[in-house]
């Protein structure tokens, strides 16, 4: 009979922290859904890059990659375009480029969009509505054979 | 043999849990539009891309849900110190009375039992924001403004219960007659 109370009594207790426990679950209705890669505007034929993953090694061996860090200096427009980036490096026509941005930037609001006109590269970038940084570092990753 | 307290307190953790919850949706739905945030609908959740309307919409709905405790423990502060049954005023008592408002005065067992469920959410809120802005999930002002709504809803009921506990002696260490709803009652109908 004591028992049976006790369990009973058990159940009240987990009833009520069951209830305790809704607010938190509340907050499960938002989540921060990351981007899968902190690399924008990268195409899927970026990771033949990664040599384990690629079946055509004979064309891998012939890539060549460079990288190009650049610091774009930010005013508080909204969206700045930063023309010609790549100005005075040699560049062949077939090449791959791909901007990387670094995470901490991307989690502040900040994307960068790379814009190929004729020769050039364009880079626009769109800052967060508030920030306080004046440099954007951004690294440009060429890929070409 | 189910505990009685149990029920009651069951009972009385419902509607605030409802409540609760429901501030919340209601918040971040408010939210999601008002900060006109880009959101993907993923089975029951929302998922921002933006990390900054994400911790925006989080921490101000979070405010939401603490409007919506602290209303509850308003509610049940002022029943404290003003509706308690052992201590209402008997002009305040006959005043209700008149209006046909007496449902309104509580016994210590019902305020001691809703006192006990608010102020645990309101302290289990307190630690969820705490561990949000620990973990940069939210704004750390949203655990701050938690912490102080939960310690003074703390004190002041905490006072109340000492009240109920200790009653108040005069100046010749005689305990005060407390008046009951009880004799109120008599009085009002002699």
């Amino acid at each position: 009979m004591k028992n049976k109370s006790l369990i009973k009594n058990s159940v009240l207790v987990l009833m009520l922290f069951g209830l305790f426990t809704l607010p938190y679950l509340a907050s499960g209705f938002i989540e921060y859904d990351k981007p899968q890669s902190s690399v924008l505007g990268a195409q899927k034929t970026f990771t033949v890059v990664n040599k384990e993953d690629s079946t055509n090694s004979t064309d891998i061996d012939n890539l060549r990659e460079r990288r190009i860090d650049i610091d774009l200096n930010l005013t508080k427009d909204r969206t700045q375009t930063f023309y010609d980036v790549l100005n005075g490096i040699q560049i062949k026509d077939d090449a791959m480029i791909t901007v990387v941005l670094p995470v901490e930037y991307e989690d502040k609001g900040f994307r960068v969009a790379k814009q190929h006109e004729n020769s050039r590269v364009n880079l626009i970038v769109t800052t967060p509505s508030k920030f306080d940084d004046t440099v954007l570092p951004v690294t440009l990753l060429v890929i070409e054979r | 043999m189910f505990s009685k307290t149990l029920i009651k307190l069951i009972d009385y953790a419902i509607f605030p849990a409802v409540l609760i919850v429901a501030a919340k949706i209601i918040g971040i739905v408010f939210l999601t539009h008002y900060f006109q945030a880009d959101y993907a609908v993923d089975g029951v959740r929302l998922s921002f891309e933006n990390f900054e309307n994400f911790i925006a919409i989080n921490s101000y709905s979070s405010y939401f849900m603490l409007a919506s405790v602290l209303g509850g423990l308003i509610w049940v502060v002022v029943k404290a110190h003003v509706f308690h049954d052992t201590h209402v005023t008997p002009s305040l008592s006959a005043k209700l009375y008149n209006s046909n408002m007496q449902g309104l005065i509580h016994n210590s067992e019902t305020i001691f039992s809703q006192a006990f469920i608010w102020l645990s959410y309101a302290w289990l809120l307190t630690i969820m924001f705490g561990v949000q802005s620990f973990y940069a999930l939210s704004y750390w002002s949203v655990f701050w403004f938690s912490l102080i709504a939960s310690v003074v809803a703390t004190v002041l009921l905490v006072v109340d219960v000492e009240r109920e506990v200790s009653p108040k002696k005069n100046t010749d260490n005689q305990v005060v007659n407390v008046v009951t709803i009880d004799q109120l009652k008599k009085d009002i109908v002699s």
